[in-house]
C-alpha cells in the first residue's frame, strides 16, 4: 500500500478516536468511564468502517 | 436617608440583583463566544482544568496537523448564481469555522499574506487536511453547546419557580 493509503488509514483510526474521545470527556467526569466509553464507542465505529469497505470492496468486485 | 430604608419594599435590592443577573449574562455569552473562538475556554474559566486543557489540546492539536498536512480554511463562492458554487464547500467552511480562533488566523494568513501558513491546494492530502479542520471545527460547536447545557442552559429550582410565578 502507498503512503497516501496508510495515510488515510491512520487518519480515520486517529480521527475517530479524537471524536469518540470528546464525546467521552463532554459526556462523564471520571477518567475511567471516559475510557471506557471511548474504546467501545471506537470500536463500534471502526468496525463499522471495516464492513463499509468490505461491502464496498465486494461491490467492486461485481 | 439610605435607598434601603426610603423603600420598605427593597427595590433597590431587587434593582442590584438585576443588574448582577444582567452582568452576568453578559459575561456568560462572552464564555460562550469566548469558548467559540479558543476551544475549552470556558471550562477553563469555570475551574474545570482537566476537561478545558483536554479540548484545548485535542482540538487544536488536530488543527495543527491538518495545517501540517498544508490544508487551510478556504472561503467558498457564497452566490449560489455562480457556477463556482458548491454546497459541500459552504458547508465544509461552516463546519470549520468551529475552532474560529484558528480558522481566523488562517483566513488572516491568507488575507494579508503572512506566509505563517503554506497550503499548497494541488497537494494530494489537501482534502485530507481539510477534513482534519472540519472535525476539529465541528467537535468545537460540541463542546461550546455543552459547555452552554452545563453552566447557562440549566436554571436553578427556585429560579425557574420564580419566573413561573412572576
Amino acid at each position: 500500500m502507498t503512503t497516501n493509503g496508510w495515510l488515510h488509514i491512520g487518519s480515520s483510526l486517529y480521527l475517530g478516536f479524537v471524536v469518540t474521545f470528546l464525546l467521552g470527556i463532554l459526556e462523564f467526569d471520571q477518567w475511567k468511564p471516559i475510557w471506557f466509553s471511548t474504546l467501545r464507542r471506537w470500536l463500534k465505529l471502526i468496525g463499522a468502517l471495516v464492513l463499509i469497505g468490505i461491502a464496498v470492496e465486494l461491490l467492486s468486485l461485481w | 436617608m439610605s435607598l434601603a430604608s426610603r423603600n420598605p419594599c427593597g427595590s433597590s435590592t431587587k434593582g442590584n440583583a438585576r443588574l448582577e443577573r444582567r452582568l452576568s449574562v453578559g459575561s456568560e455569552v462572552a464564555l460562550v463566544v469566548g469558548s467559540w473562538l479558543v476551544p475549552g475556554l470556558g471550562f477553563l474559566v469555570k475551574r474545570n482544568y482537566w476537561r478545558g486543557v483536554a479540548i484545548f489540546l485535542l482540538l487544536n492539536g488536530t488543527f495543527f496537523l491538518g495545517l501540517l498536512l498544508h490544508g487551510t480554511v478556504l472561503v467558498p463562492e457564497f452566490a449560489y448564481s455562480s457556477p463556482s458554487f458548491n454546497i459541500v464547500s459552504v458547508l465544509t467552511f461552516i463546519g470549520q469555522m468551529g475552532n474560529s480562533g484558528a480558522s481566523l488566523l488562517c483566513l488572516a494568513n491568507d488575507h494579508w499574506n503572512w506566509r505563517i501558513i503554506r497550503p499548497v491546494e494541488s497537494d494530494p492530502w489537501f482534502d485530507l487536511a481539510s477534513l482534519y479542520l472540519l472535525v476539529s471545527g465541528c467537535m468545537n460547536y460540541f463542546c461550546v453547546c455543552n459547555y452552554y447545557d452545563r453552566y447557562l442552559g440549566r436554571q436553578e429550582p427556585g429560579e425557574k419557580g420564580a419566573k413561573e410565578s412572576a
